[in-house]
């Protein structure tokens, strides 16, 4: 399907001409260029120049700027506009961390129907330009991961009350893959299973919670998520088998980000 | 390509693979570290190798993991020349490389999508139904493993009521005992189970899954089935056996 140009940022980056196959062989100073417009919404060149090249003379870091638009320009003509002292991605390019915040908002947004809501969760994972180290993706990182788990556990809670337990199960889970010792996800993961009736289910995401944030960070679950299975947990656990859904060796924030290499 | 000459990566029951002449590698399974490698470039979507390389070593320095990943990637080369395409910093699996995890998500986006027609309701071999890597201790296939299996149980009860309700019980059956049986104290999937067989008109048969199920809930949790499976078999006609007691 082709779309007019894409820039995607979530998962690595890539940028396309027609939203079909990547453009390659972009020098990194130019793939900075088009992450950084396609996270702000319209910097000043004073600004890009500095954040994008903050080590060196001004003078320079317009140069930088000047000749890494340039390349831009003969890569994916069209792709950036420049008015006046602005600069911003062309209308219509489409770019997949706007599309994650406009998912974001409208899973947060009650007058939004659920039914508006197809975009598989699937779809909206993936960390920002993983790999990169400056200060301003890693600040958006940390943003935008939280804004989709938030997103990810009221979408899990409406698909509850909506009675679709097996993708409210799917919204959890993939809020608890991003942040394993985060309870709230856990929490919904549990309600969702005992919303199904599978009692056992719930039991075992719960112990295995509970397990590894004892593991990880010697503390017990909230008494509210204690509560959710209070009436059973006296009992024995369910057969332990291979199920563990929190993994061990994972520190207590952000254990996947600090788990990457350190330095490009 | 035709599909037999297709290189394939299995990695639901256990790792494999197959090249592109469509037999088995000879000799021994190939070296732990290019199965690693296979199934993070199989299930990340993240092509990058200053990442691939951290994560599948995350305990050594940066050049040390890059070193392994150069090494690695030679080892699979002479394993399974083609398997791995490397553009610039990006490292993917080469387009024609069949994936049996991504036929199992295929499968359960076809049969849990609505605009799905009757023809598009089939119940997955054995070849789906294994469990992604058992015994991999890394995260991130642990956690893959957990989202693959809820997936999969509920793609399978979902399907199984959508053969019920399309008047094919047998195969709803199939599909809901599939289910049962990776989970045996899933109470979704018993429902499931006894919809179908009440539709196929065995009435019996579905006390029979009820009972099993509430005996084993009992032993294992001390918990009783939840009103809407007790509910299922209430409806039916008069029983020896009412509900839970």
């Amino acid at each position: 399907m082709t779309t007019g140009p894409s820039v995607w940022l979530l998962d690595g980056f890539r940028v396309s001409p027609d939203g079909g196959p990547a453009v390659g062989g972009l020098p990194h100073g130019v793939q900075r260029v088009i992450a950084h417009l396609g996270l702000c919404r319209r910097p000043g060149r004073e600004a890009i120049a500095g954040q994008l090249w903050p080590d060196v003379p001004e003078a320079r870091a317009h140069g930088s700027l000047r000749s890494a638009l340039w390349r831009v320009q003969k890569a994916v003509p069209g792709l950036v506009e420049v008015t006046g002292d602005g600069l911003a991605l062309a209308r219509g390019v489409r770019v997949d961390v706007r599309e994650l915040v406009g998912w974001v908002h409208a899973v947060l947004d009650p007058a939004v129907p659920l039914a508006r809501i197809d975009r598989p969760v699937t779809a909206v994972a993936g960390d920002l330009l993983p790999g990169w180290y400056d200060d301003w993706v890693l600040l958006e990182r940390e943003r935008l991961c939280q804004l989709r788990m938030h997103a990810l556990e009221a979408l899990a809670d409406r698909l509850i009350r909506a009675g679709r337990h097996g993708e409210a199960v799917q919204a959890a889970y993939a809020a608890v893959r991003d942040e394993p010792l985060r309870e709230s996800a856990h929490r919904v993961l549990v309600r969702a299973h005992l919303a199904e009736g599978n009692l056992a289910e719930a039991i075992g995401a719960y112990v295995a919670f509970r397990d590894a944030l004892g593991r990880e960070l010697a503390v017990a679950p909230t008494a509210q998520m204690q509560a959710l299975v209070a009436p059973w947990c006296g009992r024995p656990a369910p057969p332990a088998r291979d199920r563990a859904a929190v993994p061990r060796a994972r520190t207590a924030t952000g254990g996947r980000r600090a788990a990457g290499v350190t330095a490009r | 390509m035709a599909l037999a000459t297709t290189p394939s990566v299995r990695l639901l029951g256990g790792f494999a693979l197959r090249t592109a002449d469509g037999s088995s590698l000879p000799g021994p399974d190939p070296p732990r570290a290019v199965q690693r490698l296979l199934a993070r470039l199989a299930l990340s979507r993240c092509p990058d190798r200053d990442v691939l390389a951290g994560r599948l070593w995350p305990e050594v320095p940066e050049d040390r993991a890059h070193a392994n990943l150069r090494s690695t990637l030679w080892r699979l080369r002479q394993l399974a020349p083609g398997l791995v395409e490397g553009t610039g910093t990006a490292l993917v699996l080469a387009g024609g490389v069949r994936v049996d995890a991504h036929d199992l998500e295929a499968w359960a986006a076809r049969v849990t999508d609505p605009r799905t027609g009757d023809g598009g309701l089939t119940v997955p071999g054995p070849e789906l139904l294994g469990r992604l890597l058992p015994g991999w201790p890394e995260e991130w296939v642990v956690l893959e493993r957990e989202r693959l299996r809820q997936l999969r149980l509920h793609a399978l009860e979902l399907l199984a009521d959508r053969l019920t309700a399309a008047g094919r019980p047998g195969e709803a059956v199939r599909a809901a005992g599939a289910a049962v049986r990776e989970e045996p104290l899933r109470e979704s999937a018993h429902r499931s189970l006894v919809r179908a067989r009440l539709a196929a008109g065995d009435e019996e048969g579905a006390r029979r899954v009820y009972e099993r199920f509430r005996q084993l809930l009992a032993v294992s949790l001390g918990a009783a089935p939840s009103p809407s499976m007790t509910g299922l078999l209430a409806g039916a006609s008069s029983g020896s056996r009412g509900g839970p007691t």
